[in-house]
């Protein structure tokens, strides 16, 4: 098995050229991108979108998503308080849509990303096939979480009747939209192939040497 | 390392996701190349990619105009009837006071999509004409980095959420608007999964 970095190879990110790298640093011949063998200071950005994400996320829960203004009076929802106003007033399979893309998935998107940094960070060869599939698995499904962002944007826009009844969006809209670009951000610039690279180099210790084709 | 299209060769190629080394047969004989050590897509290849993209991208942006053109939905609140276009929810939230959801409203659901339809029309549609585009490298990159931030399936999802919470208090009307949508989300999803950078840029070679 061998890997393009072990024969100074890198793959351009932007147009998927493979080309040589002899000093680890230079352009796309083809379409003039930088070039490198590993994204550069991934897990420390990761990191640093992760840590960002994590706290935010407490307000974007703890505060309220929507504010229902009514001739009875004004309301506060909570993302959790939504959910459970759906389930309680029949409509359980929006309440666990709604559920699932709101809270579910951003929370195990965070758990999925760290447990990822931290395998990596500690360089451990434990079931990588399993790993990648978990990191596609984050890129895939992140973007669903903005749901929640565009229900209260359209139903703010719409409900509007004069001194009967409104909706307006509240505050832990906007920490809830900044948590789900930061996950966006921290998986976009986690590096898949540092998954495997402690893999390769106990392979490349070993002697061990095959060569694969399609 | 690509030669001429036209010749059958060997390349080689790394995997983006594991960095494996492999061979590839070129053209590749399936439509989908996976890596032999971690199965993600390696190469995906289809002879006619470019045209299929064209096509899908201009019916995709006529849909798209028309998705912005007309409202979404109205409810009909005891005599009050209103409605809201895409364009308008936006807006609604610029006024009042979250601006920073606006703006990532507006980026994942107007400008992202019409950035790539209109970008992808732009260098399809001159390559086609056997011209090569002007700033095609740069353009290229653009669609590469902004193509996570397209969010419209989501969109719809979030407008379905919407009406069935709303029934509950308001008779709703769906628009013309919605119905471009739930016809332009496979379509985009096609679009998408037709573009072929690394067919592109073999044709953008070729044109220089």
């Amino acid at each position: 098995m061998t890997t393009a970095q072990r024969m100074r190879l890198a793959n351009c990110h932007d147009c998927g050229l493979l080309s040589r790298l002899p000093g680890g640093h230079g352009h796309c011949p083809r379409c003039g991108a930088a070039l490198h063998f590993r994204k550069p200071a991934s897990l420390a950005k990761t990191w640093a979108y992760l840590i960002a994400a994590i706290i935010l996320y407490i307000p974007a829960n703890t505060l309220p998503m929507m504010i229902t203004g009514s001739i009875v009076g004004t309301q506060a929802d909570t993302i959790l308080s939504g959910v459970v106003y759906l389930w309680t007033s029949g409509e359980w399979p929006l309440a666990a849509l709604v559920f699932f893309a709101s809270i579910m998935v951003p929370l195990l998107k965070m758990i999925a990303i760290l447990l990822l940094l931290i395998t990596c960070q500690r360089r451990s060869r434990w079931q990588p096939q399993q790993r990648i599939k978990l990191y596609r698995l984050v890129e895939f499904v992140g973007r669903w979480s903005m749901l929640d962002i565009y229900v209260v944007t359209i139903l703010a826009a719409l409900v509007q009747v004069q001194s009967l009844a409104s909706i307006a969006a509240g505050p832990a809209a906007v920490a809830f939209a900044i948590v789900v670009v930061l996950t966006m951000l921290s998986a976009m610039s986690f590096d898949p192939r540092l998954i495997w690279d402690p893999i390769d180099e106990e392979q490349e210790a070993s002697g061990e040497n095959h060569d694969t084709s399609h | 390392m690509p030669t001429d299209s036209a010749t059958e060769a060997v390349e080689l190629i790394a995997c983006h996701e594991c960095d494996q080394l492999q061979r590839l047969h070129y053209p590749p004989r399936a439509r989908v190349v996976r890596c032999c050590r971690c199965g993600a897509e390696v190469y995906r290849y289809h002879p006619d990619a470019l045209n299929r993209t064209l096509a899908l991208t201009v019916a995709s942006l006529l849909l798209f105009i028309v998705a912005n053109a007309f409202p979404i939905v109205a409810i009909d609140m005891q005599g009050n009837v209103l409605s809201t276009s895409m364009f308008g929810a936006v807006a609604h939230l610029w006024t009042t006071h979250v601006p920073i959801v606006a703006v990532l409203v507006a980026l994942t659901t107007l400008i992202v999509p019409s950035l790539t339809l209109l970008l992808l029309i732009y260098l399809l549609g001159l390559m086609q004409l056997g011209r090569r585009p002007p700033g095609a490298a740069e353009l290229l990159r653009l669609l590469h980095l902004s193509r996570p931030w397209g969010m419209i399936e989501v969109y719809l999802l979030g407008i379905l959420v919407s009406v069935v919470k709303l029934m509950a208090y308001a008779a709703v009307i769906p628009g013309v608007s919605l119905w471009a949508l739930v016809l332009l989300i496979p379509l985009m999803a096609a679009m998408l999964g037709s573009i072929h950078t690394d067919l592109i840029w073999r044709r953008l070679e070729q044109l220089k």
